[in-house]
């Protein structure tokens, strides 16, 4: 191919993706443009060489010059789909529904194990299939919903007022009410653990066995009583104690951070004591799989223990971190 | 607090640092009417390295702001778009460049005070 068909077909590229690209732009001029440039840097080179540029040069030339496609995108009004202003929304809309979809889909998974019949391999693998699914269909739809605002002059961080912001959390002594309503939920649910096993009996009295046990055939294997149940009583007297100190010394951080160790410590060997005590359910009826129902049981339990792990080593790392000159005493 | 500061890092901020003031350097160069090629010889002889790129679609977006204005004429047996300030262009320069000699005086008196 002659040298002069190269810069023309790559001048005429270039003016086809101007018009796909950058809708209302001067697509002929612009083309007719870029060919005058190309033009005089081959010229130059030609001058600088003493002699006609061979096909091979002009292709590194024009190589120089870039893709068509990236040198019509340039002329393009905007290049970014969501801007500086819309994007910290768009961000939040993401991590939000990923959260909360997440969520949704772990439940519906654990519920799948306890009710599929026949293969629950499948039908497990089944229950996360539409994860990615919703997932993209999402992204997409608030990306484009962000990028029609975007373009459209929606800014929605104009008329903030300071007194609407709530900030999550306060420091410097104040009292942090997410700590303190921790602390009131944590205490209910401290004295109903502690209180049920005395009034259970009253309880169930009029139906004379545990309802669980009516209902789906299964009762609670002897390592619950009192072992593990005691195990679990005291991680949530620890998370009470942490969310006292959330509550009422919110700067400080020592006070903070040994209750939070002491429960990453018991929670991680409630799991371990589980997972390793055998059957954690007595299964009669015949609604519930018991070989099924203790393996899936026992998993659990690991996967309690791992997730205690984190909160341990965030702990430790906040009690022993070097404190820089400007942190708070 | 350990800052990364390697050559790609100052490479990154040499680069936004001269991004700045390409808009101004072009706008000097095209008090006097140029094309695109002198226009770009014109800077780089002035130690402004700029491409094709960059280049084109900033005259572009000035002239559509009606900073430039441009025609068509044939030189050398070649078509060429040749460009200059418009009268909005050449107020809006002044302006510029007075903006960028308050800028300097005050980046002026911080570097002393940090060299001192």
């Amino acid at each position: 191919m002659k040298t002069s068909e190269l810069v023309k077909n790559y001048v005429e590229t270039v003016k086809d993706f101007v018009g796909l690209i950058a809708w209302g732009s001067d697509a002929k001029g612009i083309a007719a443009e870029i060919g005058d440039a190309v033009h005089n840097r081959i010229e130059e080179r030609e001058a600088e060489l003493g002699r006609p540029l061979k096909e091979a040069e002009v292709e590194a030339l024009l190589n120089e010059f870039g893709h068509p496609m990236a040198v019509a995108a340039r002329y393009g009004p905007q290049r970014s789909l969501i801007g500086p202003t819309v994007y910290p929304y768009w961000r939040l809309g993401v991590i939000a529904f990923t959260a909360v979809t997440a969520i949704a889909f772990t439940a519906r998974s654990i519920a799948v194990l306890f009710t599929a019949t026949g293969d629950v391999g499948r039908a497990y693998a089944q229950s996360w299939g539409s994860l990615l699914q919703s997932e993209l269909w999402f992204v997409g739809l608030i990306t484009v919903i962000a990028a029609v605002m975007e373009r459209s002059g929606v800014n929605p961080l104009q008329g903030w007022r300071a007194k609407d912001l709530h900030p999550a959390r306060r420091t410097n002594g104040r009292v942090r009410w997410s700590g303190a309503f921790g602390l009131v939920f944590g205490l209910v649910g401290l004295a109903v653990l502690i209180v049920a096993p005395f009034i259970q009996d009253q309880l169930i009295a009029p139906l004379r066995v545990s309802w669980w046990e009516a209902v789906l055939g299964v009762r609670f294997a002897p390592i619950w009583w009192p072992v593990l149940y005691l195990f679990i009583v005291v991680v949530e007297a620890e998370r009470a104690w942490a969310h006292a100190a959330d509550a009422f010394a919110p700067a400080n951080d020592r006070a903070r951070m040994i209750p939070r160790l002491l429960m990453s410590v018991t929670g991680i060997a409630f799991g371990l004591t589980a997972f390793l005590s055998g059957d954690l359910f007595i299964a009669n009826g015949a609604l519930v799989d018991g070989m099924r129902l203790n393996d899936v049981a026992r998993l659990a339990c690991l996967v309690i223990a791992a997730g205690y792990i984190p909160i341990g080593l965030w702990a430790v790392w906040r009690l022993t971190r070097p404190r820089s000159s400007l942190s708070p005493a | 607090l350990v800052v990364p500061f390697g050559d790609e890092l100052f490479e990154t901020l040499r680069l936004e640092l001269r991004r700045g003031s390409l808009t101004l350097a072009v706008m000097s160069q095209l008090r006097d009417e140029r094309y695109g090629y002198t226009l770009r010889k014109g800077l780089s002889d002035l130690g402004m390295e700029i491409d094709e790129g960059t280049l084109y679609p900033l005259l572009r977006r000035l002239e559509s702001q009606g900073l430039l204005v441009s025609e068509w004429r044939e030189e050398d047996r070649r078509n060429k778009r040749f460009y200059r300030l418009s009268a909005a262009g050449e107020r809006v320069f002044a302006r510029l460049v007075e903006e960028l000699r308050s800028l300097n005086a005050s980046l002026e008196r911080s570097l002393k005070g940090d060299l001192t």
